[in-house]
């Protein structure tokens, strides 16, 4: 039974491996991409291919054996693009029409930020997230905490007030 | 005068929800804050983006892995110790009796509590076993006659060859090359067929399934279905257990077998129809997901689980 526990090929145990290490290669692939759906389809692509090699992945290792994958993957895009850049000019992403929003975001900047947001206070925090990782309208966020839409968007600019406080942006 | 104060302390929250514009916040902030501000909003996207719930990613991943799924062939893996174990059983066995040795090729394979197994036959048929199911088959005999018992649930993927047969307490079910989902216990015998012919025998009874039809024995009462596939492979090799108009007996047999748990059903009616699926990984989501629909409490006392009304 302890053996089933760890064996990848086991569909409960891959998802608990996706769980804990997803936002792992997600960010470690985004930050090297800095493309959302250049990043989605590697991340994607290493999963499948992790349940395609379970018999060979170590449950113990599997961090470092994802972080591999992705990375290959990643460099197989990179060696790809560069034979497209030779026939066109600049930097093109295959199927990807997303406007370099990314280009100049640093993993240091972002770092930065998720410590800013972390400190905010409990309101302020609350507020934040249930807008920006909910997706929830200032609105809907009122009547579930119970207090005026003014009060939501007061407490949202102060949130963003703040970090751009705690974050030197040289 | 009173409207712009308040707006004061609330437009970067208009901003940030796209409901002013970067060129009016410019107009609100000295330069130096306007571009801190673009460069936050680029960290919040991405923040967004790294932060948020990965289902959907999750579900990528699922179709993408079934869509591979039936062109892939799993190869056998089996470990040095087993096969030197095999070697010294096979000598000792020659040694004593030739009813040892029939008795040792005797392939008996069991799934334990929420557990499924994948298991490659002698032929590159492949079988995936269900929670607590149990298989057995007789390697020797295998070349002439490809018969597997088996007591639980099982999808089959068949290679063309000779007949191969799945023989249950319930009845046998015949085909010659591929993919079907058996699902036997007591007094319920379902039959679903993936793809190919299936031919299923039950009492005198001789019934043959084309893909998406499926046979249900209830009781000794037969039902014929075609169903609406939508994936080639049932639910519950992905982590869902699905029914479709089933007594409740049966979901909360399947919940047993997939947590390891006892419920306690003397309270309740458990002839009453069940459809719909619960998730095969978090037991408190699964017993929601269906105690609540049909309406019963619940209680949980060690492993088991008490139905009221």
């Amino acid at each position: 039974m302890i053996k089933d526990l760890k064996n990848i090929c086991n569909s409960k145990v891959f998802e608990e491996v996706f769980a804990n290490y997803v936002k792992d290669v997600k960010r470690f692939i985004f930050f090297k991409t800095k493309n959302i759906s250049l990043t989605e389809d590697i991340v994607q692509d290493t999963f499948v291919k992790l349940w395609e090699e379970c018999k060979d992945a170590s449950y113990d290792t599997v961090k470092n054996f994802l972080f591999t994958i992705a990375n290959n993957l990643f460099l197989n895009i990179v060696k790809h693009n560069k034979v497209i850049d030779k026939h066109q000019k600049g930097f093109v992403h295959e199927n990807s029409n997303e406007t370099p929003e990314f280009i100049f975001l640093e993993n240091e900047f972002y770092e930065k930020l998720e410590k800013a947001i972390a400190s905010l206070s409990e309101k302020q925090r609350e507020v934040f997230l249930l807008s920006r990782i909910e997706k929830k309208k200032y609105k809907e966020i009122a009547t579930e905490l119970n207090i005026s839409v003014k009060a939501v968007e007061k407490r949202m600019h102060a949130a963003l007030a703040n970090l751009r406080g705690k974050i030197d942006f040289i | 005068m009173e409207e712009k104060t308040t707006f004061n302390d609330t437009y970067l929250a208009k901003w940030i929800a796209d409901e002013i514009t970067d060129d009016q916040l410019n107009e609100l902030v000295s330069d130096k804050d306007y571009s801190a501000y673009k460069k936050l909003k680029t960290g919040v996207h991405a923040f967004e983006y790294l932060e948020a719930p990965s289902n959907a990613t999750l579900t990528s991943i699922k179709d993408k892995i079934a869509a591979k799924r039936p062109v892939e062939k799993t190869t056998k893996v089996r470990s040095l110790f087993a096969k030197s174990m095999i070697a010294v059983a096979a000598s000792i066995a020659l040694f004593f009796s030739i009813n040892t040795f029939l008795k040792f090729n005797d392939v008996d394979i069991n799934s334990n509590f929420g557990e499924i197994k994948t298991i490659a036959l002698l032929d590159n048929s492949e079988v995936i076993l269900n929670a607590k199911s149990n298989l057995s088959y007789n390697k020797k005999d295998w070349n002439n006659s490809r018969n597997i018992q088996l007591d639980g649930e099982a999808f089959f993927k068949v290679q063309k060859g000779s007949t191969f047969n799945v023989i249950t307490d319930n009845g046998t079910v015949t085909v010659l090359g591929t993919q079907f989902n058996v699902n036997s216990q007591k007094n319920y015998f379902e039959v679903i067929c993936y793809e190919g012919k299936v031919k299923v025998v039950h009492n005198a009874n001789k019934y043959i399934l084309t893909p998406n039809k499926s046979i249900r024995i209830l009781h000794g009462n037969k039902k014929e279905e075609t169903l609406n596939l939508t994936t080639k492979k049932p639910s519950w090799i992905l982590g869902e257990s699905n029914f479709r108009s089933v007594p409740l007996q049966i979901v909360i047999n399947a919940l047993e077998k997939q947590f390891g748990i006892k419920v306690n059903s003397k309270s309740v009616n458990t002839s009453d129809l069940f459809s719909g699926s619960f998730d095969n990984k978090n037991l408190d989501i699964a017993l929601v997901s269906v105690f609540k629909t049909v309406n019963y409490n619940y209680q949980i006392k060690n492993n088991t689980i008490i139905l009221s009304n």
